[in-house]
Protein backbone atom coordinates (compact mmCIF):
# COMPACT_ATOMS: atom_id res chain seq x y z
CA UNK A 1 0.00 0.00 0.00
CA UNK A 2 1.07 3.47 -0.57
CA UNK A 3 -0.61 7.16 -0.08
CA UNK A 4 -1.61 9.07 -2.85
CA UNK A 5 -2.80 12.67 -2.90
CA UNK A 6 -6.48 13.20 -4.21
CA UNK A 7 -7.70 15.88 -6.01
CA UNK A 8 -11.20 16.55 -6.60
CA UNK A 9 -13.64 19.20 -8.82
CA UNK A 10 -17.07 19.84 -9.20
CA UNK A 11 -19.34 18.21 -7.57
CA UNK A 12 -16.97 15.51 -6.58
CA UNK A 13 -15.40 18.24 -4.03
CA UNK A 14 -18.49 18.99 -2.83
CA UNK A 15 -19.58 15.18 -2.37
CA UNK A 16 -16.91 14.65 -0.24
CA UNK A 17 -16.56 18.09 1.37
CA UNK A 18 -13.34 18.65 0.70
CA UNK A 19 -10.67 19.08 -2.19
CA UNK A 20 -7.97 17.21 -1.30
CA UNK A 21 -7.70 13.96 0.78
CA UNK A 22 -5.21 11.20 1.43
CA UNK A 23 -5.55 7.51 -0.17
CA UNK A 24 -4.04 4.13 0.56
CA UNK A 25 -4.27 2.30 -2.31
CA UNK A 26 -2.29 -0.55 -4.33
CA UNK A 27 -4.15 -0.16 -7.25
CA UNK A 28 -2.82 -1.00 -10.57
CA UNK A 29 -5.15 1.40 -12.88
CA UNK A 30 -7.42 4.34 -12.08
CA UNK A 31 -10.34 1.94 -11.96
CA UNK A 32 -8.54 0.01 -9.14
CA UNK A 33 -7.86 3.56 -7.54
CA UNK A 34 -11.79 4.85 -7.43
CA UNK A 35 -13.07 1.71 -6.38
CA UNK A 36 -10.30 2.07 -3.13
CA UNK A 37 -11.40 5.67 -3.24
CA UNK A 38 -14.92 5.19 -3.17
CA UNK A 39 -14.57 2.34 -0.12
CA UNK A 40 -12.90 4.58 1.87
CA UNK A 41 -14.64 8.06 1.34
CA UNK A 42 -18.83 8.76 1.61
CA UNK A 43 -21.66 7.37 -0.02
CA UNK A 44 -21.87 10.59 -1.93
CA UNK A 45 -18.74 10.51 -3.18
CA UNK A 46 -19.16 6.93 -4.34
CA UNK A 47 -22.55 7.27 -5.50
CA UNK A 48 -20.83 9.85 -8.46
CA UNK A 49 -17.66 7.79 -8.98
CA UNK A 50 -19.78 4.13 -9.37
CA UNK A 51 -22.68 3.24 -11.41
CA UNK A 52 -24.93 0.79 -9.80
CA UNK A 53 -23.55 -2.45 -10.22
CA UNK A 54 -19.96 -0.91 -9.05
CA UNK A 55 -18.53 -0.43 -12.03
CA UNK A 56 -16.83 2.89 -12.93
CA UNK A 57 -18.26 5.81 -14.52
CA UNK A 58 -16.39 7.15 -17.24
CA UNK A 59 -17.22 10.44 -17.11
CA UNK A 60 -15.17 10.92 -14.29
CA UNK A 61 -11.98 12.72 -15.98
CA UNK A 62 -8.79 11.76 -14.44
CA UNK A 63 -5.50 13.80 -14.46
CA UNK A 64 -2.00 13.43 -13.12
CA UNK A 65 0.53 16.13 -14.42
CA UNK A 66 -1.58 17.27 -16.98
CA UNK A 67 -1.58 14.53 -18.67
CA UNK A 68 -5.40 12.27 -19.34
CA UNK A 69 -5.52 9.35 -17.75
CA UNK A 70 -6.64 6.13 -19.23
CA UNK A 71 -9.12 3.93 -17.56
CA UNK A 72 -7.51 0.89 -18.30
CA UNK A 73 -3.72 1.48 -18.49
CA UNK A 74 -1.74 0.05 -16.07
CA UNK A 75 -0.59 3.23 -12.92
CA UNK A 76 3.28 3.88 -11.77
CA UNK A 77 2.07 5.03 -8.54
CA UNK A 78 4.39 6.63 -6.36
CA UNK A 79 4.06 7.87 -2.58
CA UNK A 80 2.99 11.50 -2.42
CA UNK A 81 1.71 12.00 -6.10
CA UNK A 82 -1.24 13.54 -6.43
CA UNK A 83 -4.30 11.81 -9.06
CA UNK A 84 -7.17 14.83 -10.04
CA UNK A 85 -10.89 13.84 -10.42
CA UNK A 86 -13.30 15.90 -12.68
CA UNK A 87 -16.52 15.48 -12.86
CA UNK A 88 -18.35 16.47 -16.02
CA UNK A 89 -19.80 20.60 -15.44
CA UNK A 90 -22.21 22.80 -17.31
CA UNK A 91 -22.93 26.08 -18.22
CA UNK A 92 -25.71 28.22 -17.27
CA UNK B 1 -17.61 33.05 -46.14
CA UNK B 2 -17.30 32.34 -50.03
CA UNK B 3 -18.08 36.61 -50.95
CA UNK B 4 -15.54 38.16 -48.05
CA UNK B 5 -17.50 41.59 -47.59
CA UNK B 6 -14.95 44.12 -46.74
CA UNK B 7 -14.66 46.40 -43.77
CA UNK B 8 -16.14 49.65 -44.11
CA UNK B 9 -14.85 52.67 -42.72
CA UNK B 10 -16.77 52.82 -39.59
CA UNK B 11 -15.49 49.49 -39.03
CA UNK B 12 -12.08 50.35 -39.53
CA UNK B 13 -11.99 52.97 -37.13
CA UNK B 14 -13.50 50.59 -34.47
CA UNK B 15 -11.57 47.55 -34.48
CA UNK B 16 -8.42 49.46 -35.12
CA UNK B 17 -6.74 48.64 -31.85
CA UNK B 18 -7.27 44.71 -32.29
CA UNK B 19 -6.58 45.02 -36.08
CA UNK B 20 -3.11 45.80 -34.79
CA UNK B 21 -2.42 42.29 -32.89
CA UNK B 22 0.13 40.20 -34.59
CA UNK B 23 -1.56 37.72 -36.70
CA UNK B 24 -4.81 39.52 -36.17
CA UNK B 25 -4.92 42.30 -38.70
CA UNK B 26 -7.44 43.44 -41.40
CA UNK B 27 -7.53 40.10 -43.06
CA UNK B 28 -8.84 38.80 -39.44
CA UNK B 29 -11.29 41.22 -39.04
CA UNK B 30 -12.63 40.64 -42.34
CA UNK B 31 -12.55 36.89 -41.48
CA UNK B 32 -15.08 37.57 -38.15
CA UNK B 33 -16.95 40.53 -40.20
CA UNK B 34 -18.39 37.08 -42.72
CA UNK B 35 -18.35 34.88 -40.06
CA UNK B 36 -21.44 33.64 -38.26
CA UNK B 37 -21.40 31.66 -34.32
CA UNK B 38 -24.14 30.07 -32.73
CA UNK B 39 -24.13 30.25 -29.46
CA UNK B 40 -26.21 28.67 -26.95
CA UNK B 41 -27.76 29.58 -24.29
CA UNK B 42 -26.94 33.33 -23.62
CA UNK B 43 -27.11 32.69 -19.57
CA UNK B 44 -24.02 33.77 -17.21
CA UNK B 45 -21.50 31.92 -19.73
CA UNK B 46 -23.22 32.64 -23.76
CA UNK B 47 -23.98 36.34 -22.56
CA UNK B 48 -20.25 37.51 -22.01
CA UNK B 49 -19.08 35.40 -25.18
CA UNK B 50 -21.75 37.16 -26.75
CA UNK B 51 -21.03 40.55 -25.79
CA UNK B 52 -17.21 39.79 -26.49
CA UNK B 53 -18.31 39.02 -29.63
CA UNK B 54 -19.87 41.50 -30.23
CA UNK B 55 -17.68 43.74 -29.34
CA UNK B 56 -14.91 42.26 -31.92
CA UNK B 57 -16.93 42.96 -34.66
CA UNK B 58 -18.33 38.98 -35.37
CA UNK B 59 -20.87 39.62 -38.63
CA UNK B 60 -23.43 37.34 -37.31
CA UNK B 61 -24.88 34.95 -34.41
CA UNK B 62 -27.36 32.69 -33.86
CA UNK B 63 -28.61 33.34 -30.30
CA UNK B 64 -30.77 30.39 -28.69
CA UNK B 65 -32.15 30.80 -25.41
CA UNK B 66 -35.85 30.25 -23.93
CA UNK B 67 -37.63 31.89 -20.84
CA UNK B 68 -38.34 34.75 -19.36
CA UNK B 69 -35.81 36.84 -17.10
CA UNK B 70 -36.06 36.13 -13.53
CA UNK B 71 -34.28 37.46 -10.84
CA UNK B 72 -32.21 34.43 -9.63
CA UNK B 73 -30.49 35.50 -13.32
CA UNK B 74 -29.55 38.61 -12.47
CA UNK B 75 -26.29 37.49 -11.01
CA UNK B 76 -24.30 36.21 -13.80
CA UNK B 77 -26.43 37.42 -17.03
CA UNK B 78 -24.96 40.18 -17.74
CA UNK B 79 -27.44 41.09 -21.24
CA UNK B 80 -30.25 40.93 -18.70
CA UNK B 81 -31.69 43.70 -16.99
CA UNK B 82 -33.49 44.58 -14.12
CA UNK B 83 -36.37 46.66 -16.07
CA UNK B 84 -36.87 43.95 -18.28
CA UNK B 85 -37.69 41.42 -15.55
CA UNK B 86 -40.61 39.00 -16.63
CA UNK B 87 -39.65 39.65 -20.52
CA UNK B 88 -38.06 37.05 -23.00
CA UNK B 89 -34.31 36.56 -22.38
CA UNK B 90 -33.76 36.56 -26.12
CA UNK B 91 -35.35 40.22 -26.52
CA UNK B 92 -33.00 41.83 -23.67
CA UNK B 93 -29.95 39.75 -25.10
CA UNK B 94 -30.69 41.07 -28.53
CA UNK B 95 -31.03 44.71 -27.17
CA UNK B 96 -28.46 44.73 -25.59
CA UNK B 97 -26.27 43.63 -28.11
CA UNK B 98 -27.21 45.98 -30.64
CA UNK B 99 -26.52 48.69 -27.99
CA UNK B 100 -23.35 47.77 -29.01
CA UNK B 101 -22.54 46.86 -32.18
CA UNK B 102 -25.90 47.94 -34.46
CA UNK B 103 -23.91 46.43 -37.48
CA UNK B 104 -23.86 42.71 -36.06
CA UNK B 105 -27.34 40.90 -37.49
CA UNK B 106 -28.66 38.55 -35.20
CA UNK B 107 -30.99 35.03 -35.59
CA UNK B 108 -32.95 35.38 -32.46
CA UNK B 109 -34.27 31.78 -31.52
CA UNK B 110 -36.51 31.91 -28.24
CA UNK B 111 -36.19 28.66 -27.56
CA UNK B 112 -32.82 26.78 -26.13
CA UNK B 113 -31.64 24.06 -27.89
CA UNK B 114 -33.55 20.52 -29.18
CA UNK B 115 -33.49 17.78 -31.32
CA UNK B 116 -35.52 19.86 -33.46
CA UNK B 117 -34.24 22.80 -34.36
CA UNK B 118 -30.17 21.73 -33.64
CA UNK B 119 -29.74 20.79 -37.08
CA UNK B 120 -31.01 24.11 -38.38
CA UNK B 121 -29.02 25.93 -36.20
CA UNK B 122 -25.50 24.69 -36.56
CA UNK B 123 -26.46 24.85 -40.06
CA UNK B 124 -26.54 28.64 -40.18
CA UNK B 125 -22.96 28.77 -38.11
CA UNK B 126 -19.34 28.76 -38.95
CA UNK B 127 -18.85 27.51 -34.90
CA UNK B 128 -21.03 26.68 -31.88
CA UNK B 129 -20.36 27.98 -28.55
CA UNK B 130 -21.96 25.12 -26.14
CA UNK B 131 -23.17 27.41 -22.93
CA UNK B 132 -25.90 25.42 -22.15
CA UNK B 133 -26.59 23.94 -18.23
CA UNK B 134 -28.04 20.81 -19.53
CA UNK B 135 -26.53 17.43 -20.69
CA UNK B 136 -28.81 16.99 -23.13
CA UNK B 137 -28.98 20.02 -24.44
CA UNK B 138 -24.58 20.17 -25.09
CA UNK B 139 -24.66 16.54 -26.26
CA UNK B 140 -27.16 17.86 -28.70
CA UNK B 141 -24.80 20.69 -30.04
CA UNK B 142 -21.78 18.14 -29.71
CA UNK B 143 -23.21 15.25 -32.07
CA UNK B 144 -24.78 18.15 -34.86
CA UNK B 145 -21.27 19.74 -35.05
CA UNK B 146 -19.44 16.66 -35.00
CA UNK B 147 -21.72 15.50 -38.16
CA UNK B 148 -21.68 18.87 -39.96
CA UNK B 149 -17.91 18.97 -39.69
CA UNK B 150 -17.92 22.55 -37.10
CA UNK B 151 -16.06 23.60 -34.68
CA UNK B 152 -17.46 23.72 -31.37
CA UNK B 153 -16.10 25.62 -27.81
CA UNK B 154 -17.62 24.14 -24.95
CA UNK B 155 -17.54 26.23 -21.71
CA UNK B 156 -18.23 24.75 -18.39
CA UNK B 157 -18.14 25.66 -14.76
CA UNK B 158 -18.60 25.10 -11.33
CA UNK B 159 -18.62 26.85 -8.35
CA UNK B 160 -15.35 28.81 -8.63
CA UNK B 161 -13.89 26.22 -10.74
CA UNK B 162 -13.88 26.27 -15.00
CA UNK B 163 -13.07 23.87 -18.00
CA UNK B 164 -12.97 24.96 -21.57
CA UNK B 165 -11.96 23.08 -24.11
CA UNK B 166 -11.99 23.38 -28.65
CA UNK B 167 -13.64 20.66 -30.55
CA UNK B 168 -12.66 19.90 -33.97
CA UNK B 169 -14.45 16.99 -35.29
CA UNK B 170 -12.31 14.50 -36.84
CA UNK B 171 -8.86 16.24 -35.32
CA UNK B 172 -9.90 16.57 -31.29
CA UNK B 173 -11.66 14.41 -28.72
CA UNK B 174 -15.36 15.61 -28.45
CA UNK B 175 -17.67 16.42 -25.90
CA UNK B 176 -18.68 12.42 -26.06
CA UNK B 177 -15.02 11.39 -25.69
CA UNK B 178 -14.44 13.40 -22.69
CA UNK B 179 -17.57 12.49 -20.74
CA UNK B 180 -19.46 9.81 -22.46
CA UNK B 181 -22.15 9.35 -20.41
CA UNK B 182 -25.11 12.00 -18.88
CA UNK B 183 -24.18 12.63 -15.55
CA UNK B 184 -26.64 11.46 -13.00
CA UNK B 185 -28.33 13.96 -10.94
CA UNK B 186 -27.07 17.12 -12.66
CA UNK B 187 -29.68 19.67 -12.36
CA UNK B 188 -30.10 23.39 -14.10
CA UNK B 189 -28.99 25.37 -11.28
CA UNK B 190 -25.47 24.81 -9.42
CA UNK B 191 -23.64 27.30 -7.22
CA UNK B 192 -21.26 30.03 -9.33
CA UNK B 193 -20.57 33.53 -9.27
CA UNK B 194 -20.86 35.52 -12.41
CA UNK B 195 -17.59 36.71 -12.05
CA UNK B 196 -16.55 32.68 -12.68
CA UNK B 197 -18.88 32.85 -15.67
CA UNK B 198 -17.71 35.98 -17.08
CA UNK B 199 -14.09 35.46 -17.07
CA UNK B 200 -14.29 31.77 -18.63
CA UNK B 201 -16.89 33.61 -21.10
CA UNK B 202 -14.11 35.67 -22.22
CA UNK B 203 -11.91 32.91 -22.65
CA UNK B 204 -14.19 31.36 -25.08
CA UNK B 205 -14.96 34.41 -26.84
CA UNK B 206 -11.21 34.52 -27.33
CA UNK B 207 -11.39 30.69 -28.69
CA UNK B 208 -13.90 31.79 -30.70
CA UNK B 209 -11.58 34.36 -32.45
CA UNK B 210 -8.66 32.33 -32.37
CA UNK B 211 -10.14 29.22 -34.42
CA UNK B 212 -11.86 31.58 -37.14
CA UNK B 213 -8.87 33.91 -37.92
CA UNK B 214 -6.23 31.15 -37.51
CA UNK B 215 -4.61 33.50 -34.26
CA UNK B 216 -2.39 31.36 -31.94
CA UNK B 217 -3.36 28.13 -30.81
CA UNK B 218 -6.72 27.41 -29.81
CA UNK B 219 -7.65 24.64 -26.86
CA UNK B 220 -7.20 21.59 -29.90
CA UNK B 221 -7.31 18.26 -27.50
CA UNK B 222 -6.63 20.52 -24.46
CA UNK B 223 -9.22 21.01 -21.53
CA UNK B 224 -8.32 24.24 -19.52
CA UNK B 225 -9.64 24.37 -16.00
CA UNK B 226 -9.21 26.85 -13.24
CA UNK B 227 -10.04 27.26 -9.78
CA UNK B 228 -10.52 30.81 -8.85
CA UNK B 229 -10.45 29.97 -4.98
CA UNK B 230 -6.89 29.33 -5.25
CA UNK B 231 -6.09 31.03 -8.56
CA UNK B 232 -4.91 27.50 -9.90
CA UNK B 233 -4.96 26.52 -13.72
CA UNK B 234 -4.32 23.54 -15.55
CA UNK B 235 -4.22 23.05 -19.21
CA UNK B 236 -4.83 18.91 -19.62
CA UNK B 237 -3.59 17.07 -22.54
CA UNK B 238 -7.29 15.47 -23.35
CA UNK B 239 -7.43 11.68 -25.39
CA UNK B 240 -9.91 10.75 -28.03
CA UNK B 241 -12.00 7.97 -27.17
CA UNK B 242 -11.65 5.23 -29.69
CA UNK B 243 -15.05 3.41 -28.96
CA UNK B 244 -16.83 7.14 -28.89
CA UNK B 245 -20.72 6.38 -30.28
CA UNK B 246 -20.10 10.34 -31.84
CA UNK B 247 -17.21 10.55 -33.51
CA UNK B 248 -16.15 7.72 -33.48
CA UNK B 249 -12.36 8.60 -31.99
CA UNK B 250 -11.36 9.47 -35.39
ZN1 LIG C 1 -15.96 11.50 -29.58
Amino acid sequence: MINIQIKLWGQLKKAEGSANISLKTDGLTLEDVIKDLSQSKNADLADLLLNVDGSCRHSILAFQDDEQIEWCKELNLKTGITISLMSPIAGG
Amino acid sequence: MSNIIPLSEEEKATYEWQMTVPGFGEKGQEILKNSTVMISRCGGLGSVVAYELAAAGIGKMVLAHGGNIKYSDLNRQLLMTHDALGTPRIDSVEKRLKELNPRLEIVKVAENVTEENVIDLVEQSDIIVDSAPLFKERYLMNREAVRQNKPLVECAMYELQSQLTTIIPGKTPCLSCIYPDTPDGWKRQFPVFGAVSGSLGCMAAMEVIKVLSKLGEPLYSKLHTYDLRDMSTHTIKILKNKNCPICGGK
